[in-house]
């Protein structure tokens, strides 16, 4: 089995808390894998260690086989992963289109005297960036709000447009943190179906939600948290079923 | 050379509790106050006015001050700070270096370009034995302790410093939770202004106080409240008395001017190596 | 087909307006100020860099804008070297500053950017003030010679003006340019969300070391021109206070554009004297307006008149306010649909 991403033995300490006590994660190909849990359980500290932006106490992440650990995002991302965010940062300032186009150029080298100069080669990068932009727009649906300035956008559209900014990238594999956020359910039918195009396409995602009925749709495997630590593994219906996940579920609700 | 080291100590302490009113304000809502350097000159240019031209004791001046920076502190939180709350780091900082020199031009106007001073609170010293102490740096050093003391008693023991550092923690919670976030805020900046003043009434008889010393005197803050643990009430404290100390050796021992330039080498340094200080919080990486 | 914008027309006039003073203001006095404007200007569009277009506050600006100022004024003023070379010398000596504060400061933001930057500029001018041997002290270095090369000498008021311009001009061509490239979008990008940045595999590190090097080229180019147009240099120019007024300048002008530097500095060199009130006032009203300009036009003057970066933006300044302030639309279905 090829695995795309891999976390092994991740541990993080953090002002005199374990946030992710010894987790490992196996993302295969060709797999849409969700990470569940209830708050606070780590998800999204493990993305973000995933993706660069913390560093773990212990353990490593492999991105393509590529040993990522401790390095800065911009390193990670060229190891061909890509992610969204909790709290959707989009350059609010620029068009739709100049967002994913931003993400499509974004690992051209280019220097900045080449650039400056308008030399050849940065004229045909970024017009294949272009290219790249407006087909990923397309592929979410927001083609029509090209144009359109990126916080102007209805919230929905924000979310599908960090997903394009992110795939325009040509990961191989995408984080996603709580795309459904927000949602209705008619949205989250849209979101659902766009996931396995994702994964169609040949990128594997990787999916933190607090949506069951999302989840269970669209996940070829879950992984669940709790305290930080990994409770459960495996295929929807058998984690749906296992003792530990409900317990973990129905005691924190207990405690609310 | 003991001497020294307690004019140090008092000269930090009035750092001290200019930076912590200074973090305090900071920790509230997240504003870097760049006029806060020249509140404390407010504060001590009010009182060396009132003593001059009223004749009154200095100590007397300290009710004063803090009833004058108590509305100002409100009233910059209101207008100046609460609009921009949310944006970015660059448009609090540069609307305070606005008040600032509003602040300083109307001390100018007011006032005039003369420095200002005043007479100690008291005069001669405390022989004990062993040690001679300054009344006055005695006295800088007990009311800012004692300051520091109702600062962390208001904050951690009282219902409304509850309500303060909920409103500081999460805004939107708190409001959520019925909590007046507005005159949390105003009034977190009313008091922080206010022990601004009263520093300024303990520094005017160490230095002289000009209009324009605020901008001076805000460097001197950054630093003692980064080098402390910036974020922290005792780190400002611990950072301004060692800021205090370390001045008042240098300009001895060394020419005063290259103990500026040590100050800000260190200043680097520390933002380095460990930017959360002696005693701060760590940062997260982007 | 796009109907040409009213500010190329503005712009247009601008310049040749420029181009045109010194035929109608003679007095040697106005020349001094529009000496210093232009100064400024070069100064504040290095700033913008930093500032503007990567959002990155970083007040150690005035300390390259000593350097190249020193470059000159020790070269050429008291060794004698060709006005150039000095120059060049200034503009290299900068550039390696330039990268090792960067390199120190890169993975800082705002207060701690903010300060470890001030430190730096600091630094330089406590430097200059003490280091007599080197810098002849707070007295300062006097009898600089114009600038020249080949066999032209700027020693007139009007050729320094056309110089100034002219390197003005071509700063201000330099940012357009820059805005438009991959390199410019980058680190525009990185100035609306660094972890979005970043996380697109873009390089932040780097744009953070040029752009800072770029704004300290600019800087000394101004600090070299400022020694050769007043012929004499004093270390309390290179200020903390000095660097506030380059921020105003910038914010009242208008950060993150392509004239708005230019703008900024004409206004806060100029206004003094248009409006002739005693410098306590000036001082006053100088700070209300930058007050003002905070709280209510924050994109500055030419924010205002452009459209932001001039870039395919749809938005005026007025809508900018919400977008900077993170409002979040969402459409009717959404809200009735959200618990």
């Amino acid at each position: 089995m090829n695995s795309v991403l891999e976390a092994k033995g991740v541990r993080l300490d953090y002002g005199g808390v374990r946030a992710i006590d010894d987790v490992d994660l196996n993302i295969a190909e060709g797999t849409i894998h969700a990470v569940i849990g209830p708050n606070g359980a780590g998800k999204t500290s493990l993305l973000n260690v995933c993706s660069g932006i913390i560093v773990p106490s212990a353990g490593t992440v492999t991105v393509n086989g590529r040993d990522v650990t401790g390095a800065i995002p911009s390193v990670v991302s060229r190891a061909g992963m890509a992610r969204t965010f909790q709290n959707i940062q989009l350059f609010p300032h620029s068009s739709a289109l100049e967002n994913v186009l931003v993400g499509a150029a974004a690992k051209h080298s280019v220097g900045v005297i080449s650039c400056v100069l308008g030399l050849r080669k940065a004229r045909k990068l970024d017009e294949e960036a272009r290219r790249t932009a407006m087909q990923e727009l397309e592929f979410v649906g927001l083609t029509a709000r090209a144009d359109d300035m990126a916080s102007s956008l209805p919230y929905g559209s924000q979310r599908l447009l960090e997903m394009a900014r992110a795939l325009a990238t040509r990961p191989r594999v995408l984080l996603l943190d709580e795309p459904g956020a927000g949602f209705n359910s008619q949205e989250k039918e849209v979101l659902a179906q766009l996931l396995r195009a994702i994964r169609d396409r040949g990128v594997v995602v990787v999916l933190v939600e607090h949506d069951m009925t999302l989840v269970m749709g669209v996940a070829d495997r879950i992984s669940v948290l709790h305290y930080g630590a990994k409770i459960a593994e495996g295929l929807p219906s058998e984690v749906s079923r296992d003792p530990a996940v409900v317990d973990a579920y129905l005691g924190s609700e207990a405690e609310d | 050379m003991a001497d020294l080291i307690v004019a140090g100590i008092a000269l930090g302490a009035i750092y001290g509790l200019a930076g912590l009113s200074f973090v305090m304000v900071h920790n509230a809502t997240s504003v870097v106050n760049f006029a806060h350097g020249d509140l404390v000159v407010v504060g001590g240019i009010a009182a060396a006015v009132m003593v001059a031209s009223f004749g009154i004791h200095p100590v007397l001046t300290v009710p004063v001050v803090v009833l004058l920076l108590t509305p100002i502190g409100a009233l910059l939180e209101i207008y100046a700070f609460r609009p921009l709350r949310g944006k970015p780091f660059a448009s609090s900082f540069t609307i305070s270096i606005a008040v600032g020199i509003i602040l300083s031009s109307g001390l100018l106007i007011l006032f005039g370009p003369q420095p200002r001073s005043l007479p100690p609170i008291a005069v001669g010293r405390l022989d004990a034995g062993l040690f001679s102490v300054r009344w006055h740096s005695l006295f800088i050093v007990l009311l800012t302790g004692m300051l520091v003391t109702v600062q962390w008693w208001l904050f951690q023991r009282t219902h409304l410093g509850y309500r303060l550092r909920a409103t500081a923690a999460d805004p939107m919670m708190a409001q959520l939770v019925g909590i007046r976030i507005g005159r949390m805020t105003a009034f977190t900046f009313g008091i922080a202004s206010a022990y601004a003043g009263i520093a300024g009434v303990l520094l005017a008889p160490v230095i002289f106080l000009s209009s324009d010393t605020g901008s001076t005197l805000i460097l001197k803050i950054f630093v003692a409240v980064v080098i402390g643990g910036f974020g922290t009430v005792a780190g400002a404290v611990l950072g301004g008395v060692t800021l205090g100390v370390f001045e008042i050796l240098a300009s001895a021992y060394v020419s005063s001017a290259y103990a500026d330039a040590i100050v800000f080498g260190l200043l680097l340094v520390i933002l380095l190596v460990r930017p959360q200080g002696f005693l701060g919080k760590v940062q997260a990486r982007v | 087909m796009r109907r040409p914008r009213p500010t190329v027309f503005l712009g247009i006039l601008m310049v040749a307006g420029a181009i045109a003073a010194p035929l109608v203001l003679t007095s040697g006095y106005v020349m001094g100020l529009l000496h210093l404007a232009l100064v400024y200007a070069l100064l504040t569009s290095g700033f913008n860099f930093t500032q503007g277009l990567s959002g990155r506050t970083s007040l150690g600006h005035v300390g390259f804008w000593a350097i190249g100022a020193y470059a000159t004024a020790l070269l050429t003023g008291l060794r004698g070297w060709p006005p150039l070379l000095s120059m060049a010398a200034g503009v290299l000596a900068a550039m390696l500053f330039a990268f090792i504060l960067a390199a120190l400061t890169n993975a800082l933001q705002a207060f701690y950017l903010a300060l470890a930057t001030l430190a730096f500029g600091q630094i330089v001018q406590i430097v200059a003030i003490n280091w007599t041997e080197m810098t002849r002290g707070s007295g300062g270095v006097a009898g600089i010679p114009a600038v020249g090369f080949g066999f032209i000498d700027f020693d007139s008021p009007t050729r320094q003006y056309y110089l100034l311009l002219t390197l003005v001009l071509l700063g201000v061509l330099f940012t357009r340019r820059f805005v438009a490239t991959k390199f410019g979008r980058d680190a525009f990008a990185m100035r609306q969300s660094e972890v979005a940045a970043e996380s697109l595999g873009i390089r932040t590190r780097r744009i953070k070391s040029v752009t800072l090097t770029i704004s300290a080229v600019y800087a000394s180019i101004a600090g070299s021109m400022y020694a050769h147009v007043y012929g004499y240099i004093s270390p309390d120019v290179f200020s903390f206070t000095t660097m506030l007024l380059i921020l105003a300048m910038l914010v009242v002008g208008g950060q993150g554009t392509v004239w708005g530097p230019v703008v900024g500095a004409a206004v806060v060199a100029l206004l003094p004297e248009a409006l002739r009130v005693g410098d306590r006032y000036w001082l006053l009203l100088y700070g209300i307006g930058l007050f003002l300009v905070m709280l209510k036009m924050p994109v500055g003057i030419a924010g205002l008149t452009n459209k932001f970066l001039g870039r395919g933006g749809h938005e005026s300044g007025s809508d900018l306010e919400a977008q900077l302030a993170g409002e979040r639309q969402e459409t009717p279905e959404q809200e009735a649909a959200t618990p």
